[in-house]
């Protein structure tokens, strides 16, 4: 069963996302915050991890630098959550490693879309 | 003034000539060329003619003598011949007569001439000789033989009396020729000399004259030139005294001391415009300085050192707890210490009505200034004093204190005009750094106000988009039924909140995009661009929107149209006008874009058919959150941003946004942006 991580420090998009996640039957871990987060993919080495990048502590951009840089998770897909749309933002998420980005408010329909295409591309 | 002295010394010198002296010289020696060629006519001519005129009368009477004794001679011939031949006693009585005549005409003559003359002595014996024989003969009896021999001797006898007679009168007339050729000549030599005599006497006269216009003019002209050199401004300009007439030296002496008394005044002058110059500079200097304690130490300092004083104490009215310490400046070897002057307060000098305290002496007694002032003064070892108020007479900001020790030259007018000037100039420097100081407070708070901006631009965005996310989410968890069936009344009631969160979502965007354009952090992105891709792009995004409202789009777009800009914002800006466009257009309308080049300059025009813009509303069309009447009446949606972003947009670009518009009959949106190159 394909594991996932969702990270995002408010509850009400971590259920979403959560939700629509495991309505496609992936085994979904729910982190509040960006340690949390990293601890949980260090521990349960999950496929996929969705990250919020405002988050108390760890950023998600932090996160993500920390998987790229443990060689153990640096295979780790990862989609960056932002409320943030201005390119330079952008252009750091991808700079630390990002796959995917997606900007808030987003469609839960949309954000499940390409998750599910990028685990594939990554199976294939 | 030591060449003045030489020239006044000279002019005064008794030798000296004098234009006067001179004319009167000439005047003098001319008259007496002409008296002494009249004395040298009177005495050695006149004499000599007087002498020839003489001769020539004792020569005529000679002649006339010598004629009468011929005259009697002849006389006595025709009648002693007549007698002779006739007999007529009356003839006989005739030669008698004649006869009587003849020693008395012979007396005549020698009384006139020398008888030691031979030819006189030949002439009187052979006349003589002749009357001798004539007497004879008239004694005889006329007719008688030996009558006729005798009548032939006594003719003989007369023809040699006759021709004595006639050697005389020949001498005599020799005589005259003689003299009267010499008195010709005489009178040639007088006519010349006479003219060789003026002409000397005008060829004296005429050099007398030169020499005179030498010593006259040429030391004029020395001095109208110096006068002239002077006046053109060579201060060093004088009259060189030599030798020349004492009104000309008095002259050049009076205008050498005209020349002395100008340069002196000039120099006096150049040192006040040096010194005005000096603090002048020392104002733009203090004005220039914005620090308040180093324009004060720079016044203190210039205007001791410029206007000569002991001691200068700057000091400032206490402002905003501002305690700026006072500035003193002190000569060196300067006597008394202003240090307690320094510690006083300045409030004083702005009672007085007079503006600036100046005195020859620290007074003894006077109204206005303060005891504790006079004291300080005192201690300070003041002799001419002179306050000034810095800025404003009744509203000043400070005091400068000039100080000379007791003895010194009183402050001048000038002095007093010079530190009041600085004092001015102070003044303004010190309003001037107080602004400056006002103007960084107020930059630095506009700078946080800014940060403190983008910070809520940012917080906004992060925190409402948030909230938005999940309302969104959940929404479109709800309309998929994913939370179970939903009712058709719940579908609509669902459709309504997710109109308004896509409201609220690009009332969100609409703000960050415009707050972004107008703070300038969009603005960074300038770079070529065709703005005929942009427009083709956003006709292929609007294809969907326009084709579901049945809203024909005809387009009219000639490549390339080259531009520096931001790609992004162009792009929405073209997008809002297009969506506006289909927005406003009712079903079966038709919207037109098109887009070219215009000299310098790119042209987008978008054209629809819709409903329109009141004219009352199109002046405020472009303003923010501003929404036409007629579509408020519609309830067409939209955040009142659009537009706002459009002309914001425009104006980012350097370009011109224009819409005209009629109610019911449509609108047209033209922007006009400057042209560049296209990469």
């Amino acid at each position: 069963m394909t594991t996932v991580l969702v990270a995002d420090d408010d509850a009400d998009i971590r259920d979403l996302v959560v939700f629509k996640l495991e309505q496609l039957g992936l085994d979904v871990i729910a982190a509040p915050d960006g340690q949390v987060a990293l601890d949980e993919v260090r521990a349960r080495r999950p496929e996929l991890v969705v990250l919020d990048i405002a988050m108390p502590g760890l950023s998600g951009i932090d996160v993500c630098r920390e998987i790229r840089a443990d060689p153990q998770i640096a295979n780790t897909l990862v989609v960056m959550l932002t409320a943030r749309v201005q390119e330079q933002d952008v252009e750091v998420g991808f700079s630390a490693g990002a796959d995917d980005y997606v900007t808030k408010p987003f469609s839960p329909r949309e954000l499940v879309s390409r998750i599910q295409s990028l685990l594939s591309r990554s199976r294939a | 003034m030591a060449r003045a002295r030489v020239a006044a010394a000279s002019a005064g010198n008794p030798r000296r000539p004098t234009v006067g002296g001179l004319l009167l010289w000439t005047a003098i020696l001319l008259a007496g060329l002409f008296l002494l060629f009249g004395a040298v006519r009177l005495i050695a001519v006149e004499p000599w003619y007087q002498q020839a005129e003489d001769r020539l009368n004792d020569i005529y009477g000679s002649q006339t003598a010598n004629d009468k004794v011929r005259a009697v001679i002849d006389a006595g011939e025709v009648a002693l011949s007549g007698y002779l031949l006739t007999g007529n006693p009356q003839l006989k009585r005739t030669y008698e007569k004649a006869a009587a005549e003849a020693p008395v005409a012979m007396a005549d003559l020698l009384k006139l001439v020398d008888p030691t003359n031979p030819v006189v002595a030949v002439m009187r014996q052979r006349t003589d000789e002749w009357w001798r024989t004539a007497d004879h003969l008239v004694n005889t009896t006329p007719g008688a033989a030996q009558t006729v021999a005798e009548v032939a001797e006594v003719q003989a006898r007369y023809q040699e009396a006759v021709s004595a007679n006639a050697v005389l009168d020949k001498q005599f007339s020799d005589e005259y020729a003689d003299l009267f050729h010499e008195v010709k000549n005489l009178r040639t030599i007088s006519v010349y000399t006479t003219i060789a005599a003026t002409l000397a006497a005008a060829a004296v006269a005429f050099l007398a004259s030169v020499r005179i216009t030498r010593r006259i003019v040429r030391p004029l002209d020395r001095v109208v030139a110096a006068v002239d050199r002077f006046g053109r401004g060579d201060l060093d300009a004088r009259v060189t005294v030599g030798n020349e007439p004492r009104e000309i030296a008095a002259v050049g002496a009076s205008v050498n001391q005209m020349a002395d008394q100008v340069s002196r005044l000039y120099a006096e002058d150049e040192a006040q415009n040096r010194r005005y110059g000096e603090v002048r500079r020392l104002g733009m200097l203090m004005r220039r300085d914005l620090a308040v304690a180093a324009a004060m130490r720079a016044a203190a300092q210039g205007l001791g050192e410029v206007l000569g004083a002991d001691h200068v104490v700057v000091r400032l009215i206490r402002y905003d707890e501002d305690a700026t310490s006072p500035a003193i400046w002190s000569v060196q070897g300067a006597v008394g210490d202003p240090a307690a002057l320094s510690a006083l307060p300045v409030d004083w000098l702005a009672g007085r009505e007079e503006g600036s305290f100046v005195a020859d002496a620290v007074p003894a007694t006077d109204s206005l200034l303060p005891e504790a002032e006079r004291a300080a003064l005192l201690a300070a070892g003041a002799g001419p004093v002179i306050t000034v108020a810095i800025g404003p007479g009744a509203d000043p900001l400070g005091h400068v204190t000039l100080i000379r020790r007791v003895g010194s030259p009183p402050w001048s007018d000038f002095d007093v005009r010079m530190a009041e000037m600085s004092a001015g100039d102070l003044g303004r420097s010190l309003v001037n750094a107080r602004l400056f100081e006002q103007e960084r407070h107020l930059v630095e708070q506009l700078r946080r106000l800014n940060t403190a901006q983008s910070e809520f631009v940012s917080a906004v965005s992060h925190d409402l988009r948030t909230p938005l996310t999940s309302i969104a989410g959940y929404l479109e968890l709800l309309t998929e039924e994913e939370a179970g069936p939903i009712t058709s009344a719940q579908a609509k009631m669902l459709a309504v909140i997710e109109r308004n969160t896509l409201r609220l979502r690009m009332l969100i965007e609409d703000l960050l995009i415009l707050s972004r354009i107008e703070t300038g952090t969009y603005d960074s992105d300038k770079r070529p661009v065709d703005l005929a891709a942009v427009v083709t792009g956003a006709l292929q995004a609007i294809e969907p929107t326009a084709a579901k409202a049945d809203v024909t789009v005809r387009a009219a777009v000639h490549p390339p149209l080259p531009l520096r800009g931001d790609p992004e914002q162009l792009d929405r800006m073209v997008m809002n006008l297009l969506s506006n466009a289909v927005k406003f257009t009712p079903a079966g309308g038709t919207v037109t874009v098109e887009a070219g080049q215009d000299g310098a300059a790119v042209v987008m025009t978008v054209r629809d058919t819709g409903i329109g813009i009141p004219e009352a509303d199109q002046e405020l069309l472009f303003g923010r959150f501003f929404r036409a009447s007629n579509a408020v009446r519609r309830e067409i949606p939209g955040t009142g941003l659009g537009l706002a972003i459009v002309a914001a947009t425009v104006q980012g670009h350097g370009g011109v946004v224009t819409v005209a518009s009629r109610e019911g009959e449509g609108s047209t949106f033209t922007v006009r942006l400057p042209a560049g190159d296209c990469a």
